[in-house]
């Protein structure tokens, strides 16, 4: 074994030195024509048609490359979390639904803390001056805690 | 065939340039595919990258100084875009050097262009698994029987260095026959 080990190390040197390759028939016949086109066709003078798609080309593959990435998160999302993608659909649907005026209008009115009720502020802060007397009234008529704690234990 | 002095003579002038370089291509397009070819070792990427070479050599021309000689500028120039492209390949591929050169080899035995038997694979495979310059060295020296002093000029690097080189290759060569069996 171990001799068998040896002779296929050393068995190489014994080979004729030329390289195990050959090419396709007739490639060095047409080589110095193919190198002269290559070269024509790079010295050829670029349109601004292909300036201009050589510019946007690093734009079009880096926006490729996000479509791409955006393609593998989102199909093994839609395959294995279904419902995470669901939740987030709904929250793009609301989004989408603000175009209509009063539409912005009743969705800002679910707010209790929305700009809309700051809006509205100033209308309620006029009733409240027009109705002093009566809050006043009402807050003296009020029962303190103590009062309230007797009337329901009796 | 033109001598290496009439083509140069011939390329600095525009009215021949042309034709200079077509008798240049013609000279050394063999010399240089098999250069290539040891190196990356398909046909197609040899093409590829012989075709690289010669334009590379038409649009720095003009500015070759003639300090080292005709041959060992397009031998430096085959070797650079050699290993530029297996660098680019390899980043390519998003895999380490050692995995490139597994898959070149398994390439090779599909390859139709590969004529070699069991050993000339197995040889092929211990080449490809040396660092880049032993690498260089050995086909060198082993197949095209390249001169220490021409390959100093062609490697930039002393004769000293590419006999321990090629020394080291043989070795690693040797021992990896041995541990495949």
């Amino acid at each position: 074994m171990m001799n068998e080990k040896k002779n296929i190390a050393s068995e190489w040197q014994n080979q004729p030195s030329k390289p195990p390759f050959r090419v396709p028939d007739g490639y060095f016949d047409t080589l110095e024509d193919l190198i002269e086109a290559r070269i024509a066709d790079e010295e050829a003078p670029v349109s601004s048609k292909g300036k201009l798609i050589r510019m946007m080309k690093p734009m079009l593959a880096m926006a490729a490359s996000f479509a791409l990435v955006f393609m593998l998160v989102y199909y093994p999302l839609s395959v294995f979390l279904p419902n995470y993608l669901a939740k987030n659909t709904n929250t793009t649907i609301d989004t989408v639904t603000v175009a209509d005026d009063d539409l912005v209008i009743s969705y800002f009115a679910g707010f209790t803390h929305s700009y809309y009720e700051l809006f509205s502020i100033e209308d309620e802060t006029i009733e409240v001056e027009d109705n002093e007397q009566e809050v006043l009234e009402y807050l003296a008529f009020e029962m303190n805690e103590a009062e309230i704690y007797a009337e329901l234990t009796n | 065939m033109k001598s290496d002095q009439q083509i140069l003579a011939e390329l600095k002038n525009e009215s021949t340039k042309q034709a200079a370089f077509r008798a240049l291509v013609s000279s050394y397009k063999e010399r240089l595919y098999w250069h290539i070819r040891k190196i990356v070792l398909s046909h197609d990427d040899a093409d590829d990258v012989l075709q690289n070479t010669f334009v590379k050599v038409w649009r720095n021309i003009d500015g070759f100084r003639e300090e080292s000689g005709l041959f060992t500028w397009l031998y430096r120039i085959a070797t650079n875009e050699s290993l530029t492209f297996l660098t680019q390949k390899k980043k390519r591929a998003f895999v380490s050097s050692e995995e490139t050169n597994d898959y070149i080899i398994e390439n090779l035995q599909t390859d139709p262009y590969f004529d070699g038997d069991d050993i000339q694979y197995r040889l092929q495979k211990a080449i490809a698994r040396l660092p880049d310059k032993q690498r260089l060295v050995f086909n060198m020296r082993y197949y095209d029987d390249i001169k220490y002093q021409d390959m100093e000029k062609i490697l930039e690097t002393s004769a000293g260095a590419l006999k321990a080189s090629y020394h080291h290759a043989v070795k690693k060569i040797e021992e990896y026959l041995r541990s495949e069996e």
